[in-house]
């Protein structure tokens, strides 16, 4: 077990900057996500980390020691990878032993088939062979170690790429996008097993995905990076309720989060849409802001009374809650609300309906750096 | 840059590890060594060492008494012989390629379905592939010859006059071109066959709803479709119509009066029988930029501009 | 085209290729002066021996040098073989795992060699081996071609097939850069290595004019090279012989083809994924 230091990690494909001096710290037995849109640059992160790939700047420590000089193989960290990148000449047993067999058979015992027969080497895949029955018994998949992966469904594939990674006992687990080659269902079963496993393991999972949900379910903390930096490092709870960063703010959160374009007076209060809302924020200088607040932040209310109304553009029925697509005049995306069955079932196409906000929970951003503006309140709360 | 220490500490470290990381010629070098030397040593030096002699004259012992500078080009092109030997290779490629394509086009149409029957046929019309080119030249030499061939005695058979295969002009190009098209026509056959079989069906099934005919579907579909494998075929079937020496060399020696006499055979009479390395260099290098030209000229005029998706 | 038609249009077209080579097959049990006598008229036995004989097999193995020459072939497809099979394996590993300068150039470098036939280069192709001090030597003869364009082709394009993250999972585990080859690249492409090796295997009985020109002793020569000296298409040919001697040539090769070619198919690459 051990943490994982990066700092100022910079690299660039043939001129185009993938990542910009990231830093980043991961601390022993924690579960971090790197979550962010495809090609932001999170799995480079992750190769570089594991030593697949060389940065062009910038260093990796893992367990409190510098490994920019080490190999892969001597960096002690398992990966699991989207396509499991499992051998398919050999049975789930043999794959599950090669990273064991290639740590600590020589190279005579590894090359041929004969030297394993010898009493140092058999005590030795003795030894293998409990660890791989016990690691195979606990993700469930004793059944199937003498099948070739060909003959596994996706799931079972993707056990025994855990497995073969479990098996090493690393000081860290790196994954990338474990989960994008299982259909749906599975996905959310798979997902609870890894979570399960890391509070059993109690080591180091450093976890790639482009799947917030995914990041928001399972990690202890979670890293959104896009265009290769750091937006922002915190609890998923955090992230969500308190983004730095606007960027952070529509990628996290299903149905996503709501934006209206709006200004800040001399007097610290928000205007948008021609309203004014008490916030008490120090204006940017330019004035211009974003206002966001998430769909259950928010509420419908009569439209005599209402300070901004709107007409319901489109209704999505999820079952359990409802969400409203507001159109507002002057705004080109809808307002998404969420809200009760029971509030909203009489609901129709084409209401005229009020929006009613919360100032307080009113989240701004400035409009051309995209940083968080926060209320004295927000401050107090965030700190 | 900011820390300059830093950095170049760093970059020692790097040079360290290098091992594990496939950059730089270094460890690659380890691997491509014995495919590099080989290509260096047997397909550049040759080259090199036809430049260099084609600019000199040559004692029949092959010692090098003179430098020539370009005479040995100029003697090879004024040469009428030589002359009509790089026209001879021309007319070979152009009467072999077309044939041979469309033979190899109609064989992989006709077999194209996957049977087991097309597959034994496939495997017949590939067959000669196998035997290599000296043992099938063996079997044209007893087919064609004059007494005990099998084709005069069908000639003869069916009231035809016999033919003295390899001692008249035409039936000698005759020959050895349909040798080389009866050997090679496999190689096509299956470059079309793998074009075809990259056909996705549903083109040709939303042009049969839009109601074209068969023939219609050739032409609109399949045919333009098999473009790339026109390429292919067109640039192998050329460079096997520079090869057929062996035929030549074996059973016609450029007989009979000049009618077999192609450029690669002077060039082989030129150097081996009468050591005039000079002009032989020059010759080779002649003929292979007049291949190059001729397969760059075919690669422009059936560049293709499309993909599957 | 109804059934009848088209069976018969198919039945020709095996016939073409086909009959060549079962009339050579004929002739190799027949006697000399038995086919020059039914040649005159059209008749079965103008194709067909009429009375079968092994004699000219015996002729054939009874010359003094095919034994040898004979053994020349197979070693020489054996030596090729595996020669062009490892340098394109290392250097296919190379051009499709590695990143260097020029790698892309390098490939087509070795591409473009294809258009450079050995009919066109052939003198040249001499001196640099007789510079060398290899003519007449059997080395003389394997070296020039145990560098394969196509080899390196077909390998490469089989690494590429290979997913990445494969090899990544190996080096995670430790392997080196052999290792990686080994034990992760190499059982995952070994119908393309089998393919390869066997291709140039049997390119050896391709050949003739190489070894014509650059082995000049008779006990070093290929057997097909010398049995061609058999060949007097403007005298009456020996062919009973000729066809005796070239069925022992080409019957190792045939046992080595039937040997490999059910790992052609049987070895299809799977990937770990997916």
């Amino acid at each position: 077990m051990a943490s994982i230091t990066v700092s100022d990690i910079s690299k660039a494909f043939s001129g185009q900057p993938i990542l910009r001096d990231v830093s980043l710290d991961i601390r022993d037995g924690e579960f971090l996500s790197l979550v962010g849109p495809s090609g932001c640059g999170k799995s480079t992160l992750l190769r570089i980390i594991a030593g697949l790939e060389e940065q062009d700047h910038g260093s990796v420590e893992i367990g409190g020691r510098s490994v920019d000089a080490e190999r892969p193989g001597r960096r002690d960290v398992a990966m699991v990878f989207q396509s499991y990148a499992l051998y398919p000449h050999l049975s789930v047993y043999d794959n599950m032993a090669a990273p064991l067999r290639q740590r600590s058979l020589t190279q005579f015992q590894r090359g041929f088939g004969l030297a394993r027969l010898l009493p140092k080497a058999r005590r030795k895949e003795a030894e293998f062979r409990r660890e791989i029955e016990a690691t195979a018994t606990m993700l469930g998949i004793s059944g199937l170690l003498q099948r070739k992966p060909a003959q596994l469904s996706g799931g079972q594939r993707q056990r025994v790429a855990l497995g073969r990674a479990i098996v090493r006992h690393p000081k860290a687990f790196l994954m990338d996008e474990p989960l994008s080659n299982l259909d749906a269902k599975l996905r959310d079963t798979v997902r609870a097993e890894i979570s399960a496993l890391h509070r059993r393991l109690g080591a180091t999972f450093l976890y790639v995905t482009h799947d917030q949900a995914e990041a928001m379910t399972m990690s202890d903390r979670i890293a959104i990076i896009m265009e290769g930096q750091v937006l922002q490092i915190g609890a998923p709870s955090d992230v969500y309720h308190d983004p730095a960063d606007l960027r952070v703010a529509r990628f996290i959160g299903s149905p996503r989060i709501n934006v209206l374009a709006g200004e800040i007076d001399g007097s610290g209060r928000a205007v948008l849409l021609g309203r004014a809302f008490d916030l008490d924020i120090a204006p940017p200088a330019h004035g211009k802001v974003q206002l966001a607040f998430r769909p259950h932040d928010a509420g419908l209310c009569n439209a005599d009374t209402a300070q901004l109304v709107g007409t319901i553009s489109h209704i999505e029925n999820l079952g359990s809650d409802i969400l409203i697509h507001l159109a507002l005049p002057g705004s080109e995306e809808p307002v998404i609300i969420r809200e009760s069955h029971e509030t909203a079932i009489h609901r129709r196409l084409g209401d005229s309906v009020g929006l009613k906000l919360d100032s307080k929970k009113l989240l701004v951003f400035d409009e051309t750096t995209g940083k968080r503006l926060r209320t004295p309140a927000q401050t107090e709360t965030a700190s | 840059m900011p820390h300059p220490t830093a950095a170049s500490g760093r970059d020692i470290s790097r040079r360290n590890r290098s091992a594990a990381f496939l950059e730089g010629w270094g460890p690659a070098l380890v691997f491509l060594c014995p495919a590099l030397v080989m290509l260096c040593l047997f397909k550049l030096w040759p080259i090199a060492e036809a430049i260099h002699t084609s600019t000199g004259t040559f004692d029949p012992g092959g010692q090098r008494i003179d430098t020539a500078g370009f005479d040995n080009f100029g003697f090879a092109l004024s040469d009428s012989r030589f002359q009509w030997g790089l026209w001879l290779s021309l007319a070979a490629a152009i009467v072999k390629v077309p044939v041979q394509l469309a033979l190899g086009l109609a064989a992989a149409l006709m077999l194209r379905a996957n049977t087991g029957g097309n597959a034994l046929v496939r495997a017949m019309v590939i067959s000669p592939m196998f035997f290599g080119l000296p043992v099938t030249t063996f079997v044209f030499a007893y087919l064609f010859d004059a007494n005990v061939g099998a084709i005069n005695a069908i000639l003869s058979g069916i009231g035809l006059p016999r033919v003295a295969w390899l001692s008249t002009e035409a039936p000698a190009q005759l020959l050895v071109l349909g040798l080389s098209v009866w050997r090679d026509v496999g190689v096509t056959m299956l470059v079309f066959l793998a074009g075809l079989s990259a056909i996705p069906p549903q083109i040709a099934a939303a042009a049969r709803l839009d109601g074209a005919g068969p023939l219609a579907l050739f032409f609109t579909i399949t045919l333009p479709l098999l473009a790339r494998s026109f390429q292919f075929a067109v640039v192998l079937a050329t460079l096997a119509s520079f090869q057929i020496l062996v035929p030549v060399l074996m059973l016609t020696k450029g007989g009979p009066t000049g009618a077999t006499d192609l450029a690669s055979f002077q060039i082989y009479e030129t150097a081996f029988s009468y050591f005039d390395l000079g002009t032989a260099s020059s010759m080779s290098l002649l003929l292979l930029v007049g291949l190059i030209v001729v397969i760059a000229l075919e690669l422009r005029w059936l560049a293709v501009k499309w993909t599957y998706e | 085209m109804n059934r009848f038609s088209s069976l018969t249009l198919r039945f020709l077209l095996a016939a073409i290729f086909v009959a060549p080579i079962l009339l050579a097959l004929a002739a190799s049990f027949r006697d000399n002066s038995e086919m020059y006598r039914h040649a005159g008229s059209l008749s079965f036995w103008t194709f067909l021996p009429s009375e079968p004989t092994l004699d000219a097999y015996r002729r054939a193995i009874a010359l003094p040098r095919l034994p040898m020459q004979l053994f020349n072939t197979v070693l020489l497809g054996f030596v090729m073989a595996t020669g062009t099979a490892v340098s394109s394996l290392l250097a296919g590993y190379a051009l499709s795992r590695f990143r260097f300068r020029g790698r892309e150039a390098l490939f087509l470098l070795m591409l473009f060699t294809l258009f450079i036939p050995v009919d066109v280069i052939l003198p040249p192709l001499f001196f640099v081996i007789r510079d060398l001090g290899l003519i007449d030597s059997f080395w003389g003869l394997a070296l020039p071609f145990i560098f394969s364009p196509v080899g390196v082709y077909l390998i490469r394009q089989a690494i590429e097939e290979v997913p990445r993250e494969l090899d990544h999972a190996a080096s995670l585990d430790g392997a080196g850069l052999w290792e990686v080859l080994r034990t992760a690249i190499l059982p995952n492409i070994r119908g393309a290595v089998i393919a390869c090796w066997l291709m140039h295997f049997v390119f050896v009985w391709e050949w003739y004019l190489w070894p014509l020109t650059a082995m000049r002793r008779d006990d070093g020569q290929l057997a097909q090279v010398a049995i061609a000296g058999l060949i007097d298409p403007l005298r009456s040919t020996d062919y009973a012989l000729v066809f005796a001697a070239a069925i022992l040539t080409i019957v190792p090769a045939f046992i080595v083809f039937a040997l490999l070619q059910r790992f052609l198919t049987s070895s299809q690459a799977t990937t770990g994924g997916k």
